[in-house]
């Protein structure tokens, strides 16, 4: 909000220095954004915030650098006014829309007259555009002292008005020119042939606004509840001055002062005579009570950790208007956002200054450790760039289309809660590969979001993508392509206890040339290359290596239990087998493991490779490890046979496969 | 006649030292052990000798000559191998299958400040990003028609479920999820509907909670200006508290830090307010506690001197690459 600093000098003295005006209102928290020189004036744009109500107007913002200086500001000259015996203009007013609503009827009023220069000068450095006398006295008045009023023009309003939720459903035309389908309830300020008049505290009706021909004027000065201004103020989109001040609480004793001063500023300029008549209706309503507690003197110290002194406490809170009355405090009706002793130690905070609050360390503070990042030092290692992409897309590619959805998306390609890190992972690929890299590695971690009935689970998953040469183009690298040896390695890096199982189907990976990660037999991801449905669909040319594993499932095992070592030397055997491709060998070395043998300790695929006899008939030969060794002896040929035999038997009757004959 | 072969010995190390190729080698094998060589002309002399002495001298001439047959072998073996590159490994040869890794800064900028908080005990704490109304607003004391909701522009899913607006939801699930007293840290990603250079749809915050019996704002300052000074490394860093509103804080304060001879706001604080307390079953009459908020871009872009906040988000390699030395 924009304020004239010469306007606030009417009020109270102001430093000549800006610098001194802006540090001044930023320690009390009305936070200055800039002061611009304009003219022989300064505009100080202060960026309010919502509980401050009472500082959005020049009288405001005085008021509480008064309180900070000590000094009592006063509102400027008002017309003495009477209050009107019978009420001619109001029917009905509903207490949860407006408990104190004032109006001031003004009989032959000369529109035309010229609004004199001081005020349209202040009205335009505060950007409000002139429009005639009557609307730039009331808009000159809510600058000065915060109350917005609206001037009708009599002769347009049928009967009486009511302040009421509207009955039937009807269009409203604003002053801002535009149309409003106004349905049933809403509130309205309406007459008695239905003619919606205002929108109430929000903003006026293009019919009854006071034009070049008005001559007869209602004055409204009232106090609506701020939700409901917000509402109407949120459901219409409409933002204007009034219902920004109304939303953010105006003083509720304001109206009549605020008629008062509108016809003191009139009767200077057109001569309307001293006699100023307010017609008042005030209704019951928890917001317009006069608000007190008990007051908490210890709370001060406890919150703020520091002793003000009593003393000091109570003379801070009185230049803030605040009333001691035996134990009690009674809050001003300016102050809506004090309602508790918690407010006024925020109160005294501000004033006091938090710089003049000292620093105590926190007591046992005992050093914790976490190791979320060692995972990112592995990837980070292995030659992975960390990306951090949006969690919303432009799809998922999931079976079952359960997508979590934004029903206000800032564009189509953001609009989808991801059910996997890939999709971003593939964007930084053709972004990347559009920009002539050629050796893409990239990992990110991060949430998936997926809908589970009326669950909703944000797992943890680790993804990445290896895309193009693993290295750059060095010529000692050259022709070396990268695998899915390489991937497995990758992974067992990270996660050392995992097992591969082929994949079944697949959302994102081409089913068979992709496998399942396993922790203990559960699936925590997959691996191997995306499917190339999905490549197409980015635009992508190149194979691209991946793996996803949801973190939250990966229990990492911590405990070692030592086996002794052994005295004795390991014999090492190999066995080719000739095996088509299909053939899922891996799991075969898995289920000789769990067989029982007297020495073998490990057996493992040392090697695989392609016969050129065999190509046509996909069959390759996998030449198998076995390790053997004994804890109490060294190991004879005949001991060695006797495993080696057991293990050719088990591979040629139980596991069906046919063994290369050295 | 007496040899002195160790002095032959010496003379030819000392040849041999001067000795750089394999020509100048054959002239020194010549000089010694050729026709007319050193070592020759002693064998001739043999036949002067008495039969006994030839016996005895024989023998020590053979001794002499292996020796300096042996010096010269290591020396021709050394100039064969220092000309000979099938051994050699080529030092010039360029790291293979090596692709620099790297952290994402703003990854860095979390783990950097964690590692602070951890000193101070702090529990690291993750909360949902798609919450209902109730964790991101009411329960932070900002009801439905609350002006401060203008400063949350918010994305909604169905059946009024949203992403959360800041990571102060995290304090009421921790609050609710553990009994007091609290030191929780909780980084995250959070969502606001707007899109420019300066605002991204989707940033990052790290909400921090401590609430135990005795807490009070001094201690807040100490934990905020301690770990200011750790973050930007420098005991003399000028910061300053100004009043503030939060809906769930009260007082609420805005953290400033002097950067480059202006103030620059970095983060958002203020004591815990006893409506959240009591929304989560903790006495605020025992219980007392801070809590501050502080986006991770703006630490990072005044850590690394970035300006435009979207390219934290295009993950351009280039970008990404600046960053690989720090592990």
């Amino acid at each position: 909000m924009k304020i004239s600093k010469n306007w606030l000098s009417n009020f109270i003295s102001t430093p000549k220095s800006n610098d001194k005006l802006e540090s001044d209102l930023t320690k009390l928290g009305l936070e200055v954004d800039t002061i611009n020189k304009n003219k022989d004036d300064h505009i100080i744009d202060i960026e309010f915030t919502p509980n401050r109500g009472d500082c959005l107007s020049v009288y405001g913002t005085a008021r509480d650098l008064g309180a900070y200086k000590g000094k009592k500001i006063n509102k400027p000259a008002c017309s003495k006014s009477v209050t009107a015996k019978i009420n001619t203009k109001i029917k009905n007013i509903n207490s949860a829309i407006s408990p104190e609503y004032r109006y001031m009827i003004l009989n032959n009023i000369n529109v035309n007259a010229k609004t004199p220069k001081y005020i349209t000068t202040r009205l335009r450095l505060c950007e409000i555009a002139p429009v005639n006398i009557i609307v730039d006295i009331s808009n000159y008045v809510m600058l000065e002292v915060g109350q917005p009023t609206h001037a009708f023009d009599l002769d347009k309003i049928n009967g009486k008005l009511s302040i009421v939720q509207l009955k039937k459903k009807n269009i409203f035309l604003g002053i801002d020119n535009k149309e409003y389908i106004v349905d049933k309830d809403t509130e309205v300020i309406v007459d008695e042939k239905n003619i919606i008049h205002a929108l109430p505290g929000v903003i006026g009706s293009k019919l009854s606004s006071v034009t070049s021909s008005t001559q007869n004027i209602l004055f409204e000065s009232a106090f609506f509840i701020p939700d409901t201004v917000r509402f109407l103020s949120r459901k219409f989109r409409i933002q204007t001055d009034s219902s920004y001040r109304f939303e953010r609480g105006v003083d509720y004793n304001l109206t009549d002062y605020a008629l008062s001063r509108i016809h003191f500023l009139l009767n200077e300029i057109l001569n309307i005579g001293s006699k100023c008549i307010i017609t008042k209706i005030s209704k019951q309503s928890e917001l317009t009570k006069k608000k007190q507690f008990e007051f908490d003197t210890k709370l001060f110290n406890r919150i703020l950790g520091i002793d003000i002194g009593i003393k000091k406490i109570k003379l801070i809170l009185m230049n803030l208007g605040i009333i001691f009355s035996g134990k009690k405090v009674i809050i001003p009706s300016h102050r809506s956002d004090i309602s508790c002793n918690y407010d006024l130690v925020e109160e005294v905070s501000r004033i006091y200054g938090f710089d003049n609050i000292k620093e105590v360390p926190l007591e046992n503070s005992v050093t914790k450790y976490y190791h979320h990042s060692s995972l990112n030092v592995r990837l980070v290692t292995l030659g992975y760039k960390e990306v951090i992409n949006f969690t919303f897309i432009a799809k998922n590619y999931s079976e079952k289309p359960n997508s979590l959805e934004l029903s206000n998306p800032i564009s189509k390609e953001k609009s989808v809660m991801r059910e996997s890190l890939l999709p971003g992972l593939l964007n930084n690929i053709v972004y990347n590969s559009n920009r002539q890299h050629k050796s893409i590695q990239l990992f990110e971690r991060g949430k998936i979001y997926l809908k589970d009935r009326a669950k909703i689970k944000e797992p943890k998953v680790l993804s990445a993508v290896v895309c193009g040469n693993k290295s750059s183009l060095d010529l000692v690298s050259d022709g070396y392509i990268y695998g899915l040896g390489d991937l497995k390695s990758d992974i067992l890096s990270i996660f050392p206890n995992v097992t591969f199982v082929r994949n079944k189907s697949s959302v994102y990976f081409d089913k068979d040339n992709s496998l399942s990660v396993l922790v203990d037999s559960k699936v925590i991801g997959e691996c191997g290359i995306l499917s190339s449905n999905i490549i197409r669909d980015f635009n992508l040319k190149s194979t691209v290596y991946a793996f996803e594993l949801i973190e939250q499932d990966f229990i990492s095992d911590n405990k070692v239990v030592f086996s002794e070592l052994s005295q004795f030397p390991s014999v090492f055997k190999d066995i080719t087998v000739v095996t088509n491709i299909n053939t899922n060998v891996s799991n075969i070395v898995d289920e000789i493991k769990k067989e029982s043998y007297k020495y073998m300790k490990n057996i493992r695929i040392k090697d695989i490779f392609i016969n050129k006899d065999n190509l046509k008939s996909n069959n390759r030969n996998v030449t198998l490890e076995i390790c053997l060794q004994s804890d109490t002896k060294t190991l004879q040929e005949k001991d060695i046979l006797d495993d080696i035999n057991k293990v050719m038997k088990s591979l040629k009757n139980k596991h069906k496969i046919q063994i290369q004959e050295a | 006649m007496d040899i002195h072969h160790t002095d032959l010995e010496n003379a030819l190390k000392d040849d041999l030292q001067k000795c750089n190729s394999q020509h100048d080698l054959l002239q020194i094998k010549s000089k010694y052990l050729g026709k007319k060589g050193l070592l020759t002309s002693l064998f001739v002399s043999i036949k002067n000798l008495d039969i006994n002495e030839r016996k005895r001298f024989g023998i020590e001439l053979n001794n002499v000559k292996n020796i300096l047959s042996q010096l010269l072998a290591k020396k021709l073996e050394s100039l064969k191998s220092a000309n000979d590159t099938t051994n050699r490994i080529d030092l010039d040869v360029p790291p293979r299958h090596h692709n620099n890794g790297s952290h994402h800064p703003i990854s860095l900028i979390i783990r950097k400040i964690e590692n602070i908080f951890l000193k101070y005990g702090f529990d690291i704490q993750d909360g949902p990003e798609i919450e209902t109304e109730h964790y991101n607003f009411e329960s932070l004391n900002i009801s439905e028609n609350h002006p401060a909701r203008d400063m949350h522009d918010t994305f909604y899913l169905n059946n009024k479920l949203l992403l959360r607006t800041h990571t102060s939801s995290v304090q009421i699930h921790a609050m609710e999820n553990s009994t007091a007293p609290f030191r929780v840290l909780a980084p995250g990603r959070v969502y606001r509907c707007d899109s420019d250079p300066t605002h991204s749809p989707m940033f990052h915050q790290i909400e921090g909670l401590c609430v135990d019996t005795d807490i009070t704002f001094s201690n807040l300052k100490w934990v905020l200006n301690n770990f200011i000074r750790e973050f930007f490394d420098s005991k003399s860093i000028k910061t300053r508290f100004r009043p503030s509103y939060f809906p769930f804080t009260e007082p609420s304060a805005e953290m400033d830090i002097m950067f480059n001879n202006k103030w620059l706001e970095v983060l958002g604080c203020g004591m815990v307010h006893p409506n959240v307390l009591k929304n989560v079953n903790i006495d605020p009459k025992k219980y007392s506690g801070f809590a501050f908020g502080l986006g991770i871009e703006r630490f990072a872009m005044l850590a690394y001197q970035i300006k435009d906040l979207r390219v934290f988000f295009e993950n351009d390699i280039n970008f990404l690459e600046q960053f690989k030395h720090i592990r």
